[in-house]
């Protein structure tokens, strides 16, 4: 085999691959929506953060200080609380239409 | 010593040893399993395959032989120190996943041991400051100052992420791919963020490349058809590493963003059966069909996974579902990318 069919075949197979790789998306657009929200809830929990709760003024008396800070932190971790019980439950929701009943009804019906 | 050899060398090193460890180790160890009669069969194949347990046996030993290599090498403490805490954190990982892999552990149990592997890391960063930074980097926020939060979070970052490599590791190759991307992505984010100084060295880079060395061997053996099975005692150790380099890299989000696939299929698995329970003690969500290809058991008691979505459609073949698991951590990887990119404009005032 010459140099220059080895590397057509070479480049052809990954090309075959990518294909294949692609082939594979139709299957996946619920999961890649699904990471799709995740991501950008994120992203828009962050901006909150930084347009909202960082506004939250810093006090010269310690102890109003260490509330103020307690307050930032606390309302953080809730909006990032939120987006984990969101993708829990997205997920979960996601996932129950497994086709698990669908496949009861049809063994039943066979 | 480290001022005769430049930083260029230690990257080309931390990423080549773990490579001929693997390379050399892992034919060798196949074989000792083999006669030893520890292998697994592989069900998702025709002829039903043996297939020889614990290759992350060999993951665990050539990056723990690189890190004490690289520690004689390195001239700053505490970069030695880095390195030896990035080393034992592996080591309790493995030897969990070893004893797991021996003597099967329960569900709890597993992840309740892992919490042991932050020790090191917390232990350092009480004695020794700047070991790490408990300010993880946030999109548009910048850093943020978790102090007291932070320690609290540090030993659930190694359990969540082994735990959940752990549980992705159900087809030939999966677990080597998907944390392959993983590292990829990591390495870029940290060029985004912090970019590449040749003037110092950047352990960060340091880790992911071993990583990445090891993984690519074991990969070589691991892929469709596997060779070897990695066992707890690898995706434990991956899972490990991942952790420890978002702490001393501080590559949190960028990591979690990047893990996505893995975090959604472990809340998948942990809300359907409710609790964390053992593979062998869930009912089968997947079975195989006459032409071996891979689909639901409709078995309402079994775990909802990741593969239960993605056979939602139809039976898969098992390559393809591993096709499918590089696909959707290929796209977290980006967001990861993304996320990175925010974080740099954040630090330098544009956004």
């Amino acid at each position: 085999m010459s140099v220059l069919e080895s590397t057509s075949k070479f480049f052809k197979s990954i090309g075959d691959s990518i294909v294949k790789y692609f082939q594979l998306i139709p299957r996946l657009w619920k999961i890649i929506g699904l990471e799709t929200f995740i991501f950008a809830t994120f992203v828009g929990i962050c901006a909150v953060i930084s347009e909202g709760i960082m506004l939250i003024p810093s006090s010269t008396l310690p102890g109003l200080n260490f509330l103020f800070a307690g307050l930032k932190v606390g309302l953080s971790l809730l909006l990032v609380g939120m987006w984990l019980t969101a993708w829990y439950f997205l997920t979960k929701r996601l996932m129950r239409n497994d086709g698990k009943k669908e496949t009861e009804i049809i063994e039943e019906e066979v | 010593m480290a001022a005769i050899i430049p930083n260029s060398v230690f990257y080309i090193l931390s990423f080549f040893i773990p490579m001929i460890l693997s390379l050399v180790g892992l034919p060798l160890l196949i074989r000792f399993m083999h006669k030893k009669g520890k292998y697994g069969i592989d069900i998702h194949k025709k002829e039903q395959p043996k297939v020889a347990e614990m290759g992350g046996t060999i993951i665990l030993l050539s990056v723990i032989i690189t890190s004490i290599i690289l520690i004689f090498l390195v001239d700053n403490p505490q970069e030695k120190l880095t390195l030896g805490i990035f080393c034992l954190t592996l080591l309790i990982a493995g030897i969990i996943g070893i004893i797991d892999d021996l003597f099967r552990l329960s569900g709890m149990l597993k992840p309740l041991l892992l919490l042991i592997a932050a020790i090191p890391i917390i232990v350092s960063g009480l004695i020794v400051t700047g070991i790490f930074v408990p300010e993880p980097l946030l999109p548009f926020v910048g850093q943020t100052r978790l102090t007291i939060v932070y320690w609290i979070l540090l030993p659930f970052v190694i359990t969540v992420t082994s735990n959940s490599v752990n549980m992705l590791d159900v087809f030939n190759g999966t677990m080597a791919t998907t944390s392959m991307i993983v590292l990829t992505f990591a390495f870029f984010a940290n060029l985004i963020i912090f970019e590449l100084n040749f003037q110092t060295l950047d352990l960060t880079y340091v880790l992911i490349l071993m990583m990445i060395g090891t993984l690519l061997i074991f990969w070589i053996f691991n892929k469709y058809p596997a060779k070897v099975f990695a066992g707890d005692t690898g995706s434990l150790t991956v899972g490990a590493a991942l952790g420890i380099i978002a702490i001393l890299g501080r590559l949190e989000v960028v990591i979690i963003i990047a893990m996505i696939p893995f975090i959604m299929n472990a809340f998948g698995i942990i809300s359907s059966v409710k609790g964390l329970f053992e593979r062998g003690e869930m009912a089968r969500p997947t079975k195989m069909t006459d032409d071996w290809k891979i689909e639901s058991t409709g078995n309402p008691k079994a775990p909802i996974t990741l593969v239960g979505l993605v056979i939602q459609k139809g039976p898969l073949h098992e390559k393809n579902i591993a096709k499918t698991f590089n696909i959707l951590t290929l796209v977290s990887g980006v967001f990861a990318l993304l996320t990175a990119v925010l974080i740099r404009l954040t630090m330098e005032g544009i956004l």
